[in-house]
């Protein structure tokens, strides 16, 4: 489900279309092309309530973003479905980041990538900590799927894929789309 | 009775051709207006006309889409309306590229990075 809301969602909210086509050179990876295709089967639908209660953050490691260099290496890198909102943030960020680091030779590059998003991870979590010190009543006790913890949980999915990022930071792409597909294949996904 | 003479009728003529010639005097000021006006450009007998209105309704960006839906419900000649459908549809849709090698070189020339978005299924759908 994540995935499809970041096709027919994420992707369909106008000002991150535009953001995209200015900043970005965009790339569509299909981590199982023999078995999953639009003409495998009848596309699910999602009404606005399940798009609503669907978690930011959710879908993991089916639904990747990696921001790159013009030669592949990973800058910053994204798991799971984010409002069209959240993703743009995070685009910006990275637009900023390759901003920072193009003209840099490719060692200082990822030293750079590591302390901004180090830095990026600190924000993260300073926003997630304000909202608990916002609600602490919604804190308290056993969860509750509310407005409040759904966001403060979805920073907290950020932040983790932010540690990720940081490990993955300045790895070509290429061999890990080539990973995904190879994994689909051990777990059977893939004939 | 006032005389209607020519100094006065030379005052005026270029009184209006000033008018003209201000800039923005005849264009609309609201984007919807901009857009309206544009719209009924699409429908012009000359070809040069509707082909630079198409541009320049393309180059206002995402923002003019909500307008165009609006402008489409209004049944316009069908001309017009499959030309609306095709700006809202291109300035709606994220050109995405399956080739990554491809990307690269592209990228590579405009001096942007590049962003990979990998999940199970493609563009068109499923997963």
């Amino acid at each position: 489900m994540g995935s499809n809301l970041m096709r027919t969602v994420t992707f369909a909210d106008l000002p991150l279309v535009e953001y995209l086509k200015q900043n970005y050179v965009v790339v569509w990876h299909n981590q199982s092309p023999d078995l999953f295709s639009s003409e495998a089967g009848q596309q699910e639908k999602y009404t606005a309530e399940q798009v609503k209660a669907y978690p930011q953050g959710g879908g993991g490691g089916n639904v990747r973003s990696y921001f790159c260099t013009p030669d592949g290496g990973i800058l910053y890198y994204l798991e799971g479905y984010w409002s069209g909102e959240r993703y743009l943030a995070e685009a910006r960020f990275a637009r900023d980041l390759f901003d920072k680091v193009k003209s840099l030779p490719a060692t200082e590059q990822a030293e750079l990538a590591r302390r901004t998003l180090a830095k990026h991870e600190e924000m993260i979590n300073r926003e997630r900590q304000a909202i608990r010190e916002q609600h602490p009543e919604e804190f308290a006790g056993r969860f509750r799927p509310t407005e409040v913890r759904k966001r403060e949980a979805a920073l907290g999915l950020l932040a983790r894929t932010l540690q990720l990022s940081t490990r993955e930071a300045s790895r070509p792409v290429p061999p890990i789309l080539e990973e995904l597909r190879l994994a689909n294949i051990r777990r059977g996904a893939i004939k | 009775m006032r005389l209607v003479t020519p100094g006065r009728i030379l005052l005026v003529l270029i009184g209006a051709a000033l008018c003209c010639l201000a800039p923005g005097a005849a264009e609309p000021r609201s984007l919807p207006e901009r857009v309206s006006a544009l719209v009924k450009q699409l429908d012009d007998n000359r070809f040069a006309v509707r082909h630079e209105a198409d541009r320049e309704l393309r180059s206002i960006g995402v923002a003019v889409v909500p307008l165009l839906k609006k402008e489409m419900e209004t049944r316009p000649p069908l001309e017009v309306y499959k030309r609306l459908e095709s700006i809202v549809t291109d300035l709606s849709s994220i050109p995405w590229k399956t080739d990554l090698a491809q990307a690269r070189e592209e990228a590579k020339r405009a001096g942007k990075p590049i962003l990979v978005f990998s999940t199970i299924g493609d563009v068109g759908g499923f997963a």
